[in-house]
C-alpha cells in the first residue's frame, strides 16, 4: 500500500502532511448481497445515433457510441456541447425537463432502455449517478445516507451495516466517519460529501455509474481521493465521466470521447478511441488542438 | 437523423396513488371554494328578489320593517373607509419599519425586531379591539379633538359642536392600521432583502449618502412589493371583524365625518347580529358576498403586481 | 491506476533560521460609523430645544392641548430644527440624511411602541382576575355581577382545545397534500388551485362562519344535532380558515428544498412519490412545523367564525359534536361586552390566557424554525505557526 506522508520539519515554518494512505479495499467478493436489486455485474451501454431536443433546439446529433463492460470512459470536450444532456439521456433523466425530447437508440446491455413499457425508475437502478454539486439528503444520518438508495428504490439487503461499510470503503470514506456515523450527511466537506454520494450510488451496486464533472467543485486532494475510486471500481462497474480536466481524463479512464459543438451547431462526436491514442496522435485535428490546451 | 419522441414511462403503483392523493387534495380546494360561491350566491338571492339593485344603493338596514328596507351602502362606505384611514397610516410606518430592518439594523437587532413585527401579526385581533375599545380610545380622544378644532375646516375632520370622540371611525383606523403594518412591513422586507447589493454598492461608491442610495436603489426596486403589500393589508382592512365590531356602534350611515362617533363595517356588522332570523341571514350573505369580492379583487391585484414587478420573483405574498 | 511516488514539493532541510522576531504591535481596531458625538448632541439639544418651545407655545397661546397632540407637534419640530442644524453644520446633502435615519428610527419604534403596550395592558388587567381556578371550573351558578375570580373558564380552553384540534385533523392533511400538488407534480390543474387557495385566503372569517351556518345549520340543524351549534361546525369554519395560510405557507417551504436532492433521489431509482416522502418532506420538516404552529396560533384566535357557528356556551360541554361549546376568544368577548364590571374583569382573566397560549405557541414556532442547518464545513488545513509541535491534519 502506497503510504506518502511528509514528516514535519520543526526548524521552520513547515508544510501540512498530505496523508496519502489508501483506504483498505474490501474487493468486490466482500460486498453483501441485495434482494430486488439490480443484476450483479458490469454493463455496456451502446447509442446509436442518440440526438437530443430541448424544445425545437438541437443540442445533440447522431452521438454513436460503445462503452464497454468494465471499462472507463471519459466524455471530454469544452463546455456547452451537450456531454451532461448524453450522460443524462443514458440514465433517463433527460426526459425530466419538460421541453425536452429525443431521438436514436440507447442500449442497455442490448436492451433499448426507452421501448414502451420499460420504466425510468428500473433503468435508474442499474445506472448510478454522481452529480456535479455534492447532494447528499440533509436530513438524514450518514449511515442513512448510504442505505438511502435502498430505501428509495425499495431494495432489500440483510446485512445493512455491512454494505455502509463496504460501500464507504469504496468511496474511500470509511476511516474518517466510521466513528460518526449518525451524525448528519450535511455536515461534512465538500470533499467528504461527493464521497458520500459515490457510496451511496455505489450501495445499491448499479451496472454502471454515470458521474457528471464529480471533482469540478473540490480540492485537490479530494480529486485524488475519488480518482483513486474510479480506478478501483472499475471491476464492479462501468464508468462513464464526463470532466474538463484533461489530466484527469489521462489519468482515469481507458477510452475517450471527444464531443465539440461549433457555433449555432448542435454537439457531435468528433473523435472517441483509446485514451492513450487519442492524447498522443489523434486522428482528427481539432481533438489534437483540445487535448494540447489550444482552445476549450 | 432519427425520429424525433417524448419517451413515455409507464408510472409505478405508488406514483398512481401519489398523483390520486395530491391531485384529489388540490381538486377539494376547488370544490369547496366553488361550494362557498354557489351557496353565498343561492343565499343571498332572496335578498336581492327583495331589494333588487337598490341594495347597493340603499344605507340603512332595517330589518325589522315589514317588508324590510336593508342595503349594503353605509356598511360598505364605513368598511373602505376604515380601511382606507388604516391603510394609510400603515404604509409610511411600514415601509419605514422595513428600510430600518433592511438597512439600518445590525444583525442583532434585525432579528429580533422581525420577530416583533411577526409577533404583532400573531396577536389576535379580538385582543387589539379590547385594547382598542377599553383603552387606547380614550388616548386617541384629545387628538381628535385638536384635530377637529385647529383643522375642522377639512371636511373629514368636522365634527358636529356636541359630538361625542370615541367609537369614531379613526380611532377604528388607527387600531386596525396595527393589524396591518406587519402585512406591510414583512412584504416590504423581503423586496428590500432582494435589493441588488452591486447596485446599492454602486451608488455608494459614487459618492451618496445612504439615504440617497435607498432613495435611488432600494425604493424604486422595491415599489411593486411596497404597493403589492399594500393592497395585501387592504384585503386585510376590509375583513377585519372583530376589533372594529367593538370599537364601532355599527350603525349604518354615510357620513365622513371620521373623529366623531359612527360608521359601520361590513363583517363588523355580520358579527354583530349573530343568530338572526331567515331573512336576515340572507341579507347578511349578501352582504357578506359584497365583502368577499371586495377582499378577492383586491387580493388578486395585490398578487399580480407583486409578481409582475422586477422585486417580486420569489416573494411569497 | 495511480501510483503514489516520493514527495517532489517537500521542503530540503535547512538549518535552523533565526527564531523570528515578535509580531508587531497590531494597531487598534475600530468601526468606522456615520455618526459622531456631535450628531448625537446635536439631536439631543433639538429635541430640548422643541419640547420647551412646544410647551412654551402650547401654555401661552392655548389653554391646554392633550400630551398626544404636544408629543407630535414637538417631535414635528424637533425634526425641523435638527434638520436645519445639520445643513448648516455638514451641508444639505448630510442632513438629508440624517433626516432619512431619524424618520425611518422613528418608523420602527412607533411599532414596538403599541405592541409592548398591549401586551403589557392584557397582563395588567388580568392578573388581578386569574387564579388556578380559571383553569378547572367552568361558568356554572355563576351570575354575571358574581366577584371576577368565581368560576373560571375551563369550559372555554377545553372548547378551544378540541375545536382547533379538530380543525387540525381535517386541515393538516388536506393543506399538505394541496401543498404537494402544486409544487412537486406537473399536472394542468395547478395554475386554476393555485388561484382558488389565493381566493380563499381572502374569505373573511365571519363570512366562513355565516357560510357553515347558512348551509349546514340552518337547513339540517333539526335532522341531527351533529348539524346544530357545536364545536363541530366552528372547527369547520376553522379549517375553512387554517387551510389556505397553512397552504401557502407549506408551499413555500417546499419550494426551498433544493431541486439537486430531488434529483439525487430520482438518480437512486425512486419512483417520484418515494423522493416526496423519503426526501423531500423531511428536508422541509421544520419548516412544515412551523407553519403548522403558526397556523395553530392563528386558528386559537380567530373569533368571528365561531359567532356563528359554536354560538357559545357557560358550562362545560366536553363534547364536539353535541350543542353549543365556549371556546377561550367567545368567553372574552361574551364577558368584556357584559356591563357587570366583574364580567369585565372575568374577559380580561381570559384575554390574558388567551394571550399567553398565542405567545407560546409563536415561541414553539421560532423555536422549532431555528435555523438548525448543516454545521459550517471544516476548512483547508492552514499552515502551521513556527512554534507548533503538531500541525493538522489534512481534513479531506
Amino acid at each position: 500500500m502506497a503510504n506518502a506522508t511528509v514528516r514535519p520539519n520543526h526548524n521552520g515554518p513547515s508544510i501540512t502532511p498530505i496523508d496519502l494512505t489508501r483506504e483498505p479495499d474490501p474487493g468486490s467478493d466482500s460486498r453483501p448481497p441485495l434482494v430486488g436489486g439490480p443484476p450483479p455485474g458490469c454493463a455496456s451501454v451502446e447509442t446509436r445515433r442518440a440526438c437530443a431536443w430541448f424544445g425545437d433546439h438541437l443540442v445533440l446529433e447522431n452521438v454513436d457510441l460503445f462503452m464497454a463492460a468494465g471499462e472507463v470512459t471519459a466524455l471530454i470536450g469544452p463546455s456547452g456541447c451537450g456531454k451532461s444532456t448524453y450522460l443524462r439521456m443514458l440514465n433517463r433523466m433527460h426526459e425530466l425537463i419538460p421541453s425536452a425530447s429525443l431521438g436514436g437508440e440507447v442500449l442497455l446491455d442490448g436492451a433499448d432502455i426507452y421501448q414502451s413499457g420499460m420504466r425510468a425508475q428500473q433503468v435508474r437502478l442499474r445506472m448510478g449517478m454522481v452529480f456535479q454539486k455534492p447532494n447528499p439528503f440533509p436530513a438524514m444520518s450518514i449511515r442513512d445516507n448510504v442505505v438511502a438508495g435502498l430505501k428509495l428504490a425499495r431494495v432489500k439487503c440483510h446485512d445493512k451495516d455491512g454494505l455502509v461499510e463496504w460501500s464507504l470503503m469504496r468511496a474511500g470514506l470509511w476511516r474518517e466517519v466510521r466513528e460518526r456515523l449518525n451524525s448528519p450527511g450535511g455536515a461534512l466537506s465538500g470533499g467528504q460529501q461527493q464521497r458520500l454520494c459515490i457510496a451511496r450510488a455505489l450501495a445499491v451496486q448499479p451496472n454502471v455509474l454515470l458521474m457528471d464533472e464529480p471533482c469540478s467543485a473540490l480540492d485537490p486532494t479530494s480529486t485524488r481521493r475519488i480518482e483513486d475510486t474510479i480506478a478501483e471500481l472499475r471491476d464492479d462497474v462501468t464508468v462513464i465521466i464526463v470532466t474538463h480536466n484533461m489530466q484527469q481524463a489521462q489519468r482515469v479512464s481507458d477510452q475517450c470521447a471527444f464531443f465539440l459543438a461549433a457555433e449555432n451547431e448542435p454537439g457531435r462526436v468528433v473523435e472517441h478511441g483509446p485514451t492513450a491514442k487519442m492524447f498522443e496522435n489523434p486522428d482528427d485535428s481539432r481533438t489534437l488542438e483540445y487535448v494540447h490546451g489550444r482552445f476549450g | 437523423m432519427p425520429e424525433r419522441r417524448r419517451p413515455e414511462d409507464a408510472p409505478t403503483r405508488p406514483d398512481k396513488i401519489f398523483t390520486g392523493i395530491t391531485t384529489a387534495a388540490g381538486i377539494s380546494v376547488l370544490v369547496i371554494l366553488g361550494l362557498v360561491g354557489v351557496f353565498l350566491l343561492l343565499r343571498s338571492v332572496q335578498t336581492f328578489d327583495l331589494m333588487g339593485l337598490s341594495f347597493f344603493t340603499t344605507v340603512e338596514w332595517r330589518a325589522d320593517l315589514s317588508p324590510p328596507v336593508i342595503g349594503v351602502l353605509g356598511l360598505l362606505f364605513g368598511t373602505v373607509l376604515v380601511a382606507v384611514i388604516a391603510v394609510a397610516i400603515a404604509i409610511p410606518l411600514g415601509t419605514c419599519a422595513a428600510l430600518f430592518l433592511t438597512d439600518y439594523a445590525s444583525a442583532g437587532l434585525r432579528k429580533l425586531l422581525t420577530n416583533l413585527v411577526d409577533l404583532l401579526a400573531a396577536i389576535p385581533s379580538l385582543l387589539y379591539g379590547i385594547w382598542g375599545f377599553l383603552y387606547f380610545g380614550a388616548f386617541i380622544v384629545p387628538l381628535s379633538e385638536f384635530l377637529t378644532e385647529h383643522f375642522g375646516w377639512i371636511p373629514f375632520f368636522a365634527t358636529d359642536s356636541n359630538a361625542t370622540f370615541t367609537g369614531s371611525m379613526f380611532i377604528a383606523g388607527i387600531v386596525v392600521s396595527l393589524m396591518v403594518l406587519p402585512i406591510i412591513a414583512s412584504v416590504a422586507r423581503e423586496v428590500f432583502a432582494q435589493a441588488p447589493p452591486s447596485e446599492k454598492e454602486a451608488a455608494l461608491a459614487l459618492g451618496g449618502t445612504r439615504w440617497g442610495m435607498l432613495r435611488t436603489v432600494v425604493l424604486p426596486f422595491g415599489k411593486g412589493g411596497i404597493i403589492g403589500g399594500s393592497m395585501l393589508g387592504l384585503g386585510r382592512a376590509l375583513g377585519e371583524t372583530i376589533a372594529v365590531s367593538l370599537l364601532l356602534p355599527q350603525v349604518p350611515e354615510l357620513t365622513i365625518r371620521i373623529l366623531e362617533n359612527g360608521g359601520a363595517t361590513i363583517s363588523g356588522f355580520i358579527a354583530l347580529r349573530a343568530g338572526g332570523n331567515e331573512f336576515t341571514v340572507s341579507g347578511l350573505m349578501a352582504a357578506g358576498l359584497v365583502l368577499f369580492l371586495m377582499t378577492l379583487a383586491t387580493n388578486m391585484t395585490a398578487s399580480l403586481i407583486i409578481s409582475r414587478s422586477r422585486s417580486g420573483v420569489g416573494v411569497d405574498a | 491506476m495511480t501510483v503514489v511516488g516520493p514527495p517532489r514539493t517537500s521542503r530540503p532541510d535547512r538549518p535552523a533560521d533565526p527564531p523570528a522576531p515578535p509580531p508587531a504591535r497590531l494597531s487598534s481596531r475600530r468601526r468606522p460609523t456615520d455618526l459622531t458625538l456631535d450628531d448625537y448632541l446635536t439631536a439631543a439639544a433639538s429635541g430640548a430645544s422643541a419640547v420647551a418651545f412646544t410647551w412654551m407655545v402650547v401654555a401661552r397661546l392655548t389653554d391646554g392641548i392633550g400630551w398626544f397632540p404636544f408629543v407630535v407637534i414637538s417631535y414635528v419640530i424637533f425634526m425641523v430644527l435638527f434638520t436645519l442644524v445639520t445643513a448648516d453644520r455638514l451641508g444639505r446633502l448630510a442632513a438629508m440624511d440624517r433626516l432619512a435615519t431619524v424618520v425611518v428610527g422613528t418608523g420602527a419604534i412607533v411599532i414596538l411602541i403599541p405592541l409592548l403596550w398591549l401586551i403589557g395592558y392584557i397582563v395588567v388587567k388580568g392578573i388581578p382576575a386569574l387564579r388556578a381556578t380559571f383553569f378547572v371550573n367552568d361558568l356554572s351558578g355563576v351570575a354575571a355581577t358574581d366577584v371576577a375570580t368565581a368560576g373560571g373558564g375551563a369550559h372555554a380552553i377545553v372548547g378551544t382545545i378540541q375545536q382547533v384540534t379538530l380543525a387540525l385533523i381535517i386541515t393538516l392533511p388536506l393543506s399538505v397534500s394541496c401543498a404537494v400538488f402544486l409544487n412537486e407534480t406537473s399536472s394542468r390543474l395547478r395554475r386554476p388551485v393555485r388561484i382558488f387557495v389565493d381566493a380563499m385566503s381572502g374569505l373573511p372569517s365571519v363570512v366562513a362562519g355565516l357560510f357553515i351556518f347558512a348551509t349546514l345549520i340552518i337547513p339540517l340543524a333539526e335532522t341531527s344535532s351533529l348539524f346544530g351549534y357545536n364545536g363541530f361546525m366552528a372547527s369547520l369554519a376553522l379549517s375553512m380558515v387554517m387551510m389556505p395560510t397553512i397552504t401557502r405557507t407549506v408551499e413555500v417551504v417546499l419550494r426551498l428544498v433544493p431541486g439537486g436532492l430531488r434529483e439525487a433521489g430520482l438518480a437512486l431509482g425512486a419512483s417520484r412519490a418515494r423522493v416526496v416522502w423519503s426526501v423531500v418532506l423531511p428536508t422541509a420538516r421544520s419548516g412544515v412545523t412551523t407553519a403548522v404552529v403558526l397556523g395553530i396560533a392563528r386558528a386559537v384566535g380567530e373569533t368571528a367564525p365561531l359567532l356563528f357557528t359554536s354560538f357559545g356556551y357557560d358550562l362545560m360541554n366536553a363534547n364536539p359534536f353535541d350543542g353549543p361549546q365556549d371556546s377561550l376568544p367567545l368567553f372574552v368577548y361574551k364577558n368584556i361586552r357584559k356591563p357587570a364590571e366583574a364580567s369585565i374583569e372575568r374577559g380580561f382573566a381570559g384575554a390574558l390566557v388567551l394571550m399567553m397560549l398565542v405567545l407560546s405557541l409563536f415561541v414553539i414556532a421560532r423555536i422549532i424554525g431555528r435555523d438548525r442547518g448543516a454545521r459550517p464545513p471544516r476548512r483547508l488545513p492552514r499552515l502551521a505557526r513556527p512554534d507548533s509541535a503538531r500541525t493538522e491534519r489534512s481534513p479531506s
